[in-house]
Protein backbone atom coordinates (compact mmCIF):
# COMPACT_ATOMS: atom_id res chain seq x y z
CA UNK A 1 0.00 0.00 0.00
CA UNK A 2 2.74 2.28 0.89
CA UNK A 3 4.98 1.81 -1.99
CA UNK A 4 1.55 3.32 -3.94
CA UNK A 5 4.13 6.69 -3.00
CA UNK A 6 6.57 5.43 -6.34
CA UNK A 7 3.39 6.14 -8.54
CA UNK A 8 1.77 9.09 -7.57
CA UNK A 9 5.21 11.02 -7.00
CA UNK A 10 6.36 13.92 -8.95
CA UNK A 11 7.15 13.26 -12.74
CA UNK A 12 10.05 12.91 -14.66
CA UNK A 13 12.45 15.56 -14.79
CA UNK A 14 15.01 16.52 -17.30
CA UNK A 15 13.68 13.84 -20.36
CA UNK A 16 13.08 14.55 -23.90
CA UNK A 17 9.20 14.40 -23.21
CA UNK A 18 9.05 16.49 -19.86
CA UNK A 19 10.41 19.17 -22.30
CA UNK A 20 7.60 19.05 -25.06
CA UNK A 21 4.62 20.84 -24.97
CA UNK A 22 1.73 19.12 -22.58
CA UNK A 23 -0.98 19.90 -25.70
CA UNK A 24 1.12 18.08 -27.93
CA UNK A 25 1.38 15.09 -25.62
CA UNK A 26 -2.69 15.46 -25.22
CA UNK A 27 -2.55 15.09 -29.15
CA UNK A 28 -0.25 12.43 -28.97
CA UNK A 29 -2.50 10.14 -26.68
CA UNK A 30 -5.26 10.87 -28.83
CA UNK A 31 -4.13 9.87 -31.55
CA UNK A 32 -2.55 6.44 -30.08
CA UNK A 33 -6.26 5.58 -28.30
CA UNK A 34 -7.58 5.80 -32.26
CA UNK A 35 -5.91 2.36 -33.35
CA UNK A 36 -6.24 0.86 -30.04
CA UNK A 37 -10.01 1.05 -30.37
CA UNK A 38 -9.84 0.71 -33.92
CA UNK A 39 -7.60 -2.81 -34.07
CA UNK A 40 -8.50 -6.19 -32.52
CA UNK A 41 -5.98 -8.51 -33.49
CA UNK A 42 -3.13 -9.04 -31.01
CA UNK A 43 -0.26 -8.63 -33.30
CA UNK A 44 -1.61 -5.08 -34.51
CA UNK A 45 -2.32 -4.43 -30.81
CA UNK A 46 1.68 -5.40 -30.06
CA UNK A 47 2.75 -2.97 -32.45
CA UNK A 48 0.69 0.00 -31.61
CA UNK A 49 2.08 -1.12 -27.64
CA UNK A 50 5.49 -1.35 -28.79
CA UNK A 51 5.39 2.49 -30.55
CA UNK A 52 3.39 3.88 -26.86
CA UNK A 53 6.66 2.39 -25.35
CA UNK A 54 9.20 3.61 -27.31
CA UNK A 55 7.36 6.95 -26.29
CA UNK A 56 7.41 5.99 -22.82
CA UNK A 57 11.04 5.56 -22.69
CA UNK A 58 11.41 8.83 -24.20
CA UNK A 59 10.00 10.42 -20.51
CA UNK A 60 12.59 7.48 -19.08
CA UNK A 61 8.98 6.21 -17.60
CA UNK A 62 8.71 2.71 -18.33
CA UNK A 63 10.04 1.01 -15.37
CA UNK A 64 7.38 3.28 -13.46
CA UNK A 65 4.67 2.53 -15.70
CA UNK A 66 5.24 -1.34 -15.47
CA UNK A 67 5.19 -0.85 -11.89
CA UNK A 68 1.70 0.28 -12.14
CA UNK A 69 1.13 -2.58 -13.38
CA UNK A 70 1.74 -4.59 -11.47
CA UNK A 71 -0.71 -2.73 -8.87
CA UNK A 72 -3.09 -3.28 -10.98
CA UNK A 73 -2.70 -6.80 -11.74
CA UNK A 74 -5.41 -7.99 -9.19
CA UNK A 75 -7.36 -5.86 -11.38
CA UNK A 76 -6.66 -6.67 -14.66
CA UNK A 77 -6.88 -10.46 -13.59
CA UNK A 78 -10.25 -10.01 -12.43
CA UNK A 79 -11.44 -8.63 -15.69
CA UNK A 80 -9.41 -11.34 -17.68
CA UNK A 81 -11.29 -13.85 -15.66
CA UNK A 82 -15.10 -12.71 -16.29
CA UNK A 83 -14.16 -11.60 -19.76
CA UNK A 84 -13.13 -15.18 -19.97
CA UNK A 85 -16.20 -16.66 -18.60
CA UNK A 86 -18.17 -14.97 -20.22
CA UNK A 87 -16.13 -15.84 -24.00
CA UNK A 88 -14.99 -19.25 -23.16
CA UNK A 89 -11.97 -18.09 -24.79
CA UNK A 90 -8.43 -17.03 -23.23
CA UNK A 91 -7.05 -14.79 -26.39
CA UNK A 92 -10.82 -13.03 -26.49
CA UNK A 93 -10.77 -12.75 -23.24
CA UNK A 94 -6.65 -11.22 -23.06
CA UNK A 95 -7.52 -8.64 -26.29
CA UNK A 96 -9.57 -5.87 -24.08
CA UNK A 97 -6.77 -6.85 -21.12
CA UNK A 98 -4.36 -5.72 -23.95
CA UNK A 99 -6.13 -2.69 -24.69
CA UNK A 100 -6.44 -1.59 -20.97
CA UNK A 101 -3.04 -2.04 -20.51
CA UNK A 102 -1.84 0.22 -23.72
CA UNK A 103 -4.61 2.65 -22.97
CA UNK A 104 -2.68 2.96 -19.58
CA UNK A 105 0.61 3.67 -21.23
CA UNK A 106 -0.77 5.74 -23.14
CA UNK A 107 -2.41 7.89 -20.12
CA UNK A 108 1.61 7.28 -18.57
CA UNK A 109 3.19 9.06 -21.45
CA UNK A 110 1.46 12.27 -20.07
CA UNK A 111 1.02 12.19 -16.54
CA UNK A 112 4.45 10.72 -15.74
CA UNK A 113 5.85 13.50 -18.09
CA UNK A 114 4.46 16.60 -17.42
CA UNK A 115 4.56 18.53 -14.29
CA UNK A 116 1.83 19.33 -12.05
CA UNK A 117 1.93 22.75 -12.58
CA UNK A 118 1.65 22.67 -16.42
CA UNK A 119 -1.10 20.68 -15.76
CA UNK A 120 -3.09 23.83 -15.21
CA UNK A 121 -1.64 25.42 -18.34
CA UNK A 122 -2.58 22.84 -20.20
CA UNK A 123 -6.57 22.83 -19.31
CA UNK A 124 -6.86 26.40 -19.32
CA UNK A 125 -5.68 26.23 -22.73
CA UNK A 126 -8.32 23.76 -23.71
CA UNK A 127 -10.86 26.38 -22.68
CA UNK A 128 -11.79 24.80 -19.38
CA UNK A 129 -12.74 27.49 -16.39
CA UNK A 130 -10.39 27.97 -14.13
CA UNK A 131 -12.95 26.26 -11.51
CA UNK A 132 -12.58 23.41 -13.18
CA UNK A 133 -8.66 23.17 -14.15
CA UNK A 134 -7.47 24.52 -10.86
CA UNK A 135 -9.66 21.90 -9.00
CA UNK A 136 -8.12 19.22 -11.21
CA UNK A 137 -4.58 20.70 -11.02
CA UNK A 138 -4.44 20.97 -6.76
CA UNK A 139 -6.51 16.81 -6.65
CA UNK A 140 -3.52 15.68 -8.70
CA UNK A 141 -0.89 17.86 -7.21
CA UNK A 142 -2.08 16.91 -3.70
CA UNK A 143 -1.92 13.03 -4.25
CA UNK A 144 1.37 12.10 -3.50
CA UNK A 145 0.96 14.88 -0.27
CA UNK A 146 -1.76 12.38 1.04
CA UNK A 147 -0.05 9.25 0.38
CA UNK A 148 2.62 10.74 2.42
CA UNK A 149 -0.29 11.79 5.22
CA UNK A 150 -1.55 8.00 5.23
CA UNK A 151 1.48 7.33 6.18
CA UNK A 152 1.93 9.32 8.65
CA UNK A 153 -1.50 8.62 10.48
CA UNK A 154 -0.77 4.94 9.87
CA UNK A 155 2.55 4.82 11.67
CA UNK A 156 1.04 7.18 14.45
CA UNK A 157 -1.94 4.70 15.19
CA UNK A 158 0.15 1.73 14.83
CA UNK A 159 2.44 3.54 17.84
CA UNK A 160 -0.78 3.42 19.80
CA UNK A 161 -1.29 -0.22 19.17
CA UNK A 162 -3.83 -0.12 16.31
CA UNK A 163 -3.73 -3.55 14.38
CA UNK A 164 -5.48 -3.08 11.04
CA UNK A 165 -5.56 -6.78 9.95
CA UNK A 166 -7.00 -8.02 13.36
CA UNK A 167 -10.80 -9.19 13.54
CA UNK A 168 -13.36 -10.10 11.23
CA UNK A 169 -14.23 -8.40 8.09
CA UNK A 170 -16.40 -5.52 9.84
CA UNK A 171 -14.12 -5.26 12.29
CA UNK A 172 -11.32 -4.86 10.25
CA UNK A 173 -13.33 -2.36 8.49
CA UNK A 174 -13.76 -0.40 11.42
CA UNK A 175 -10.16 -0.52 12.19
CA UNK A 176 -9.87 2.40 9.55
CA UNK A 177 -11.44 4.85 11.62
CA UNK A 178 -8.43 6.01 13.31
CA UNK A 179 -6.91 6.45 10.00
CA UNK A 180 -9.62 8.00 7.78
CA UNK A 181 -10.84 10.70 10.12
CA UNK A 182 -7.45 12.17 10.79
CA UNK A 183 -7.06 12.06 7.09
CA UNK A 184 -10.36 14.01 6.67
CA UNK A 185 -9.97 16.14 8.93
CA UNK A 186 -6.46 17.34 7.84
CA UNK A 187 -7.81 17.42 4.10
CA UNK A 188 -10.41 19.94 4.84
CA UNK A 189 -8.09 22.04 6.90
CA UNK A 190 -5.35 22.07 4.15
CA UNK A 191 -8.95 22.61 1.36
CA UNK A 192 -9.47 25.39 3.84
CA UNK A 193 -5.56 26.81 3.47
CA UNK A 194 -4.48 26.19 0.05
CA UNK A 195 -8.01 28.57 -0.31
CA UNK A 196 -6.98 31.17 1.36
CA UNK A 197 -3.57 31.45 -0.08
CA UNK A 198 -5.60 31.64 -3.15
CA UNK A 199 -7.66 34.28 -1.93
CA UNK A 200 -4.74 36.17 -0.99
CA UNK A 201 -3.08 35.79 -4.28
CA UNK A 202 -6.11 37.03 -5.88
CA UNK A 203 -7.10 34.25 -7.66
CA UNK A 204 -10.53 34.78 -8.81
CA UNK A 205 -12.49 32.53 -10.98
CA UNK A 206 -13.99 34.94 -13.57
CA UNK A 207 -11.35 37.53 -13.47
CA UNK A 208 -9.23 38.18 -16.49
CA UNK A 209 -5.91 36.86 -16.07
CA UNK A 210 -2.55 37.17 -17.87
CA UNK A 211 0.33 34.10 -17.89
CA UNK A 212 3.70 34.75 -16.33
CA UNK A 213 4.42 31.17 -18.08
CA UNK A 214 2.55 30.61 -21.59
CA UNK A 215 2.90 27.51 -23.42
CA UNK A 216 4.38 27.82 -26.61
CA UNK A 217 4.83 24.98 -29.62
CA UNK A 218 8.69 24.74 -30.35
CA UNK A 219 10.09 23.10 -33.34
CA UNK A 220 10.62 20.37 -31.07
CA UNK A 221 7.34 19.93 -30.04
CA UNK A 222 6.42 19.84 -34.18
CA UNK A 223 9.05 17.44 -34.84
CA UNK A 224 7.63 15.08 -32.18
CA UNK A 225 4.38 15.55 -33.54
CA UNK A 226 4.83 14.83 -37.26
CA UNK A 227 7.31 12.09 -36.25
CA UNK A 228 4.51 10.16 -34.54
CA UNK A 229 1.66 11.03 -36.69
CA UNK A 230 3.50 10.04 -39.51
CA UNK A 231 4.29 6.67 -38.08
CA UNK A 232 1.18 5.87 -36.51
CA UNK A 233 -0.74 6.70 -39.58
CA UNK A 234 1.16 4.84 -41.59
CA UNK A 235 1.47 1.94 -39.97
CA UNK A 236 -2.28 1.79 -39.43
CA UNK A 237 -3.23 2.15 -42.80
CA UNK A 238 -0.67 -0.26 -43.68
CA UNK A 239 -2.60 -2.30 -41.04
CA UNK A 240 -5.82 -1.45 -42.51
CA UNK A 241 -4.75 -2.51 -46.22
CA UNK A 242 -2.88 -5.59 -45.31
CA UNK A 243 -4.43 -8.51 -43.10
CA UNK A 244 -1.13 -7.94 -41.13
CA UNK A 245 -3.05 -9.73 -38.04
CA UNK A 246 -3.24 -13.06 -40.26
CA UNK A 247 0.04 -13.16 -41.51
CA UNK A 248 1.97 -12.53 -38.05
CA UNK A 249 -0.47 -15.20 -37.23
CA UNK A 250 0.88 -17.43 -39.60
CA UNK A 251 4.39 -16.78 -39.10
CA UNK A 252 4.19 -16.57 -35.47
CA UNK A 253 0.80 -18.42 -34.08
CA UNK A 254 0.15 -18.05 -30.70
CA UNK A 255 -2.58 -20.48 -29.86
CA UNK A 256 -3.76 -21.18 -26.23
CA UNK B 1 17.39 -4.28 29.38
CA UNK B 2 18.37 -1.51 27.08
CA UNK B 3 17.88 0.21 23.73
CA UNK B 4 20.66 -0.93 21.87
CA UNK B 5 21.58 0.02 18.04
CA UNK B 6 24.37 -1.86 16.51
CA UNK B 7 25.81 -0.81 13.09
CA UNK B 8 22.19 0.45 12.22
CA UNK B 9 22.09 2.13 8.45
CA UNK B 10 18.75 3.13 6.83
CA UNK B 11 17.44 3.94 3.07
CA UNK B 12 13.69 3.98 2.49
CA UNK B 13 12.08 1.98 -0.25
CA UNK B 14 12.45 3.46 -3.62
CA UNK B 15 15.75 5.44 -2.71
CA UNK B 16 19.68 4.49 -2.98
CA UNK B 17 20.82 6.98 -0.07
CA UNK B 18 21.38 6.11 3.03
CA UNK B 19 20.01 8.44 5.85
CA UNK B 20 21.56 6.92 8.73
CA UNK B 21 25.27 5.43 8.15
CA UNK B 22 26.52 3.24 11.38
CA UNK B 23 24.90 4.02 13.76
CA UNK B 24 25.64 2.42 17.42
CA UNK B 25 24.49 3.57 20.97
CA UNK B 26 22.88 2.09 23.52
CA UNK B 27 19.89 3.70 25.87
CA UNK B 28 20.19 2.14 29.34
CA UNK B 29 16.98 1.77 31.34
CA UNK B 30 16.35 5.09 33.17
CA UNK B 31 18.01 7.25 31.14
CA UNK B 32 17.25 10.63 29.83
CA UNK B 33 18.52 11.14 26.53
CA UNK B 34 17.72 13.84 23.64
CA UNK B 35 18.42 12.95 20.29
CA UNK B 36 19.73 16.57 18.52
CA UNK B 37 20.43 17.49 15.14
CA UNK B 38 19.78 19.72 11.97
CA UNK B 39 16.63 19.27 10.06
CA UNK B 40 16.73 15.97 7.84
CA UNK B 41 19.41 14.96 10.02
CA UNK B 42 17.81 11.44 10.81
CA UNK B 43 16.65 11.67 14.07
CA UNK B 44 13.06 10.96 13.25
CA UNK B 45 14.26 8.07 11.07
CA UNK B 46 15.69 6.85 14.06
CA UNK B 47 13.63 6.81 16.75
CA UNK B 48 10.95 5.10 13.85
CA UNK B 49 13.87 2.03 14.82
CA UNK B 50 12.91 1.94 18.48
CA UNK B 51 9.05 0.48 18.07
CA UNK B 52 9.63 -0.92 14.33
CA UNK B 53 8.06 0.97 12.56
CA UNK B 54 11.24 0.77 10.49
CA UNK B 55 13.54 -1.88 10.19
CA UNK B 56 17.10 -1.60 10.03
CA UNK B 57 19.17 -2.02 6.54
CA UNK B 58 22.32 -2.66 8.02
CA UNK B 59 22.54 -3.39 11.34
CA UNK B 60 20.37 -4.63 14.43
CA UNK B 61 18.07 -2.88 16.71
CA UNK B 62 17.54 -4.71 20.15
CA UNK B 63 14.86 -3.27 22.68
CA UNK B 64 15.06 -5.59 25.71
CA UNK B 65 17.52 -8.00 24.08
CA UNK B 66 14.85 -8.44 21.04
CA UNK B 67 15.79 -7.88 17.44
CA UNK B 68 12.95 -5.57 16.55
CA UNK B 69 12.90 -7.67 12.86
CA UNK B 70 11.64 -10.64 14.93
CA UNK B 71 8.63 -9.09 16.58
CA UNK B 72 5.61 -6.99 15.45
CA UNK B 73 5.14 -3.65 15.80
CA UNK B 74 2.06 -4.16 18.10
CA UNK B 75 4.40 -6.07 20.53
CA UNK B 76 6.92 -3.39 20.67
CA UNK B 77 4.61 -0.45 20.63
CA UNK B 78 3.48 -1.10 24.29
CA UNK B 79 6.93 -1.51 25.31
CA UNK B 80 8.32 1.75 23.22
CA UNK B 81 5.92 4.39 23.32
CA UNK B 82 6.26 7.13 20.43
CA UNK B 83 4.84 10.55 19.85
CA UNK B 84 5.13 12.03 16.95
CA UNK B 85 6.14 15.51 15.65
CA UNK B 86 2.14 17.33 16.09
CA UNK B 87 0.91 14.30 17.71
CA UNK B 88 -2.78 16.16 17.71
CA UNK B 89 -2.85 15.64 13.87
CA UNK B 90 -3.82 12.05 14.81
CA UNK B 91 -6.71 12.69 17.04
CA UNK B 92 -10.24 10.71 15.86
CA UNK B 93 -12.24 10.06 18.90
CA UNK B 94 -15.68 12.21 19.78
CA UNK B 95 -13.83 12.60 23.11
CA UNK B 96 -10.60 13.47 24.94
CA UNK B 97 -11.41 10.18 27.21
CA UNK B 98 -12.09 8.23 24.13
CA UNK B 99 -9.12 9.50 22.78
CA UNK B 100 -7.18 8.14 25.78
CA UNK B 101 -8.56 5.23 25.91
CA UNK B 102 -8.22 3.98 22.24
CA UNK B 103 -4.63 2.76 23.11
CA UNK B 104 -5.31 1.07 26.56
CA UNK B 105 -8.28 -0.65 24.26
CA UNK B 106 -6.03 -2.02 21.64
CA UNK B 107 -3.35 -3.41 23.92
CA UNK B 108 -6.11 -5.34 25.91
CA UNK B 109 -6.72 -4.15 28.83
CA UNK B 110 -9.29 -4.74 31.26
CA UNK B 111 -12.99 -2.57 30.85
CA UNK B 112 -12.89 -1.80 34.67
CA UNK B 113 -8.97 -0.97 35.20
CA UNK B 114 -9.13 0.90 31.73
CA UNK B 115 -11.93 3.58 33.44
CA UNK B 116 -9.27 4.24 36.11
CA UNK B 117 -6.48 4.22 34.18
CA UNK B 118 -8.13 6.89 31.68
CA UNK B 119 -9.32 9.23 35.03
CA UNK B 120 -5.59 9.31 36.61
CA UNK B 121 -3.84 10.02 33.40
CA UNK B 122 -6.38 12.71 32.80
CA UNK B 123 -5.91 14.53 36.03
CA UNK B 124 -2.53 14.14 35.84
CA UNK B 125 -2.40 15.84 32.45
CA UNK B 126 -5.15 18.62 33.72
CA UNK B 127 -7.13 17.48 31.09
CA UNK B 128 -9.95 15.47 33.49
CA UNK B 129 -12.37 18.56 32.87
CA UNK B 130 -12.14 18.37 29.51
CA UNK B 131 -12.84 14.99 28.84
CA UNK B 132 -16.26 15.11 27.50
CA UNK B 133 -15.26 17.72 24.59
CA UNK B 134 -13.92 17.12 21.41
CA UNK B 135 -10.19 16.35 21.28
CA UNK B 136 -9.56 18.86 18.12
CA UNK B 137 -11.81 21.75 20.21
CA UNK B 138 -9.02 22.05 22.83
CA UNK B 139 -5.95 24.51 22.47
CA UNK B 140 -3.11 24.02 21.00
CA UNK B 141 -1.61 23.35 24.26
CA UNK B 142 -4.34 21.12 25.68
CA UNK B 143 -3.72 19.41 22.79
CA UNK B 144 0.14 18.68 22.96
CA UNK B 145 -0.83 17.20 26.88
CA UNK B 146 -3.59 15.18 25.44
CA UNK B 147 -1.09 13.24 23.05
CA UNK B 148 0.99 12.83 25.92
CA UNK B 149 -1.37 11.47 28.28
CA UNK B 150 -2.85 9.23 25.30
CA UNK B 151 0.52 7.48 25.03
CA UNK B 152 1.80 7.35 28.36
CA UNK B 153 -1.64 5.64 29.80
CA UNK B 154 -0.64 2.57 29.16
CA UNK B 155 2.45 2.58 31.30
CA UNK B 156 5.03 1.69 28.56
CA UNK B 157 8.95 1.53 29.95
CA UNK B 158 10.34 3.62 26.89
CA UNK B 159 8.91 6.75 25.70
CA UNK B 160 10.16 8.57 22.56
CA UNK B 161 9.17 12.13 22.17
CA UNK B 162 9.60 13.31 18.91
CA UNK B 163 9.81 17.68 18.88
CA UNK B 164 7.59 17.43 21.75
CA UNK B 165 8.13 21.53 22.67
CA UNK B 166 7.40 22.38 18.73
CA UNK B 167 4.74 25.15 18.42
CA UNK B 168 3.79 25.29 21.86
CA UNK B 169 4.23 28.88 24.01
CA UNK B 170 6.59 29.11 27.39
CA UNK B 171 4.13 27.80 29.51
CA UNK B 172 3.36 24.87 27.86
CA UNK B 173 6.84 24.51 27.93
CA UNK B 174 7.35 24.57 31.50
CA UNK B 175 4.94 22.22 32.07
CA UNK B 176 6.06 19.72 29.15
CA UNK B 177 8.95 19.79 31.19
CA UNK B 178 6.96 19.46 34.67
CA UNK B 179 5.38 16.29 32.92
CA UNK B 180 8.47 14.58 31.40
CA UNK B 181 10.67 15.34 34.60
CA UNK B 182 7.76 13.38 36.48
CA UNK B 183 7.84 10.30 34.01
CA UNK B 184 11.87 10.20 34.52
CA UNK B 185 11.75 10.21 38.11
CA UNK B 186 9.26 7.44 38.08
CA UNK B 187 12.35 6.05 36.36
CA UNK B 188 11.18 5.80 32.80
CA UNK B 189 13.47 5.68 29.67
CA UNK B 190 12.84 9.02 28.15
CA UNK B 191 14.30 10.13 24.66
CA UNK B 192 13.76 13.59 23.50
CA UNK B 193 14.18 14.23 20.03
CA UNK B 194 14.41 18.17 19.53
CA UNK B 195 16.01 21.31 18.49
CA UNK B 196 15.24 23.48 20.86
CA UNK B 197 18.50 23.47 23.01
CA UNK B 198 16.84 25.86 25.59
CA UNK B 199 15.39 22.84 26.44
CA UNK B 200 17.37 20.33 26.64
CA UNK B 201 20.16 22.16 28.34
CA UNK B 202 17.43 22.55 30.80
CA UNK B 203 16.90 18.82 31.43
CA UNK B 204 19.14 16.53 29.95
CA UNK B 205 22.34 15.08 31.16
CA UNK B 206 22.54 12.98 27.32
CA UNK B 207 22.95 13.94 24.17
CA UNK B 208 23.13 12.21 20.95
CA UNK B 209 23.99 14.52 18.01
CA UNK B 210 22.92 13.58 15.07
CA UNK B 211 24.44 15.23 11.45
CA UNK B 212 23.34 13.19 7.46
CA UNK B 213 22.45 10.54 9.46
CA UNK B 214 25.41 10.03 11.51
CA UNK B 215 26.52 10.66 15.19
CA UNK B 216 28.57 12.80 15.85
CA UNK B 217 28.62 13.40 19.60
CA UNK B 218 27.22 11.42 22.12
CA UNK B 219 28.07 12.28 25.69
CA UNK B 220 27.39 14.83 28.63
CA UNK B 221 25.01 17.85 27.23
CA UNK B 222 27.26 20.25 29.38
CA UNK B 223 30.08 18.90 27.19
CA UNK B 224 28.55 19.78 24.28
CA UNK B 225 26.88 22.79 24.86
CA UNK B 226 30.57 24.13 25.04
CA UNK B 227 31.56 22.88 21.95
CA UNK B 228 30.78 25.84 19.29
CA UNK B 229 32.18 23.61 16.24
CA UNK B 230 29.85 20.92 16.84
CA UNK B 231 26.81 22.88 17.48
CA UNK B 232 27.17 24.57 14.37
CA UNK B 233 27.86 21.71 12.47
CA UNK B 234 23.98 20.59 13.50
CA UNK B 235 22.82 24.08 12.79
CA UNK B 236 22.72 24.28 16.66
CA UNK B 237 22.43 27.12 18.91
CA UNK B 238 24.41 27.71 21.97
CA UNK B 239 22.31 27.90 24.64
CA UNK B 240 21.96 31.40 26.07
CA UNK B 241 23.82 30.53 29.38
CA UNK B 242 26.61 29.10 27.42
CA UNK B 243 26.65 32.09 25.63
CA UNK B 244 26.73 34.35 28.49
CA UNK B 245 29.31 32.43 30.59
CA UNK B 246 31.86 32.21 27.42
CA UNK B 247 31.75 35.98 26.52
CA UNK B 248 32.10 36.62 30.24
CA UNK B 249 35.36 34.48 30.24
CA UNK B 250 33.71 32.04 33.22
CA UNK B 251 32.49 29.11 30.13
CA UNK B 252 35.09 26.54 31.40
CA UNK B 253 33.75 26.03 34.94
CA UNK B 254 29.98 24.61 35.79
CA UNK B 255 27.79 26.93 33.87
CA UNK B 256 24.57 27.37 36.07
CA UNK B 257 21.84 30.04 36.23
CA UNK B 258 22.77 30.47 39.99
CA UNK B 259 26.06 30.56 39.27
CA UNK B 260 25.93 33.02 36.36
CA UNK B 261 24.07 35.65 38.54
CA UNK B 262 26.59 35.31 41.25
CA UNK B 263 29.22 36.38 39.34
CA UNK B 264 27.70 39.37 37.62
CA UNK B 265 26.50 40.31 41.11
CA UNK B 266 30.00 39.74 42.27
CA UNK B 267 31.46 41.92 39.10
CA UNK B 268 28.79 45.13 40.26
CA UNK B 269 29.83 46.60 43.32
CA UNK B 270 26.94 47.29 45.30
CA UNK B 271 26.21 50.67 45.41
CA UNK B 272 24.04 50.94 48.79
N1 LIG C 1 9.21 8.58 3.88
C1 LIG C 1 10.39 8.99 3.41
N2 LIG C 1 10.80 8.60 2.19
C2 LIG C 1 11.98 9.00 1.69
N3 LIG C 1 12.86 9.77 2.35
C3 LIG C 1 12.52 10.19 3.57
C4 LIG C 1 11.26 9.83 4.17
N4 LIG C 1 11.20 10.39 5.40
C5 LIG C 1 12.35 11.07 5.55
N5 LIG C 1 13.14 10.95 4.47
C6 LIG C 1 14.48 11.55 4.30
O1 LIG C 1 15.32 11.04 5.30
C7 LIG C 1 16.19 12.05 5.81
C8 LIG C 1 16.06 12.11 7.30
O2 LIG C 1 14.76 12.51 7.63
P1 LIG C 1 14.22 12.62 9.13
O3 LIG C 1 12.78 12.92 9.04
O4 LIG C 1 14.63 11.40 9.86
O5 LIG C 1 15.02 13.88 9.65
P2 LIG C 1 14.87 14.64 11.04
O6 LIG C 1 16.22 14.64 11.67
O7 LIG C 1 13.75 14.07 11.83
O8 LIG C 1 14.53 16.11 10.54
P3 LIG C 1 13.57 17.20 11.22
O9 LIG C 1 14.36 17.89 12.25
O10 LIG C 1 13.25 18.11 10.06
O11 LIG C 1 12.36 16.49 11.74
C9 LIG C 1 15.79 13.32 5.10
O12 LIG C 1 16.74 13.57 4.11
C10 LIG C 1 14.45 13.04 4.51
O13 LIG C 1 14.29 13.71 3.30
MG1 LIG D 1 11.89 14.76 12.49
Amino acid sequence: MFRLVDIFKYPAKDTYLSHIDPRAKIIICILYVIPVVLFSGIYELMIIYSLVLVNLALGKSVARYLRSLIYLSPFLALVAFLNYITMGSLIDALIPILRLIILIAILDIFFFTTDPDNFILTLESLNLPLSISLSFALALRFIPTMLTQINEIVEAQISRGLQLDRGNFLKRIRNYIPIIVPLVILSIKRSIEVAESLEVRGVHPNAPRTRYVELRFTSRDYIYLVINIAVVASISIAMYIYPINQLLHNLLPINF
Amino acid sequence: MPIICEGVGYKYPGSTEYVLRDVNLEIGEGEAVAIMGDNGAGKTTLVKHFNGLLKPVEGTVYVDGVDTREVEVSLLARKVALVFQYPEKMFFSESVYKEVEFALKNFGFEERLIHKIVEKTLKTFWLWEYRDRSPYTLSGGEQRRLALASIVSWDPKYIVLDEPTAGQDAIQREILIHLIWRKVREGKTIVLVSHDVEFIAEFSPRVILMHRGRILYDGEGDELFRRRDLLEKAGLDQPILYKVASSLGIGDGEVTLARLIDYIVGLRPCSD
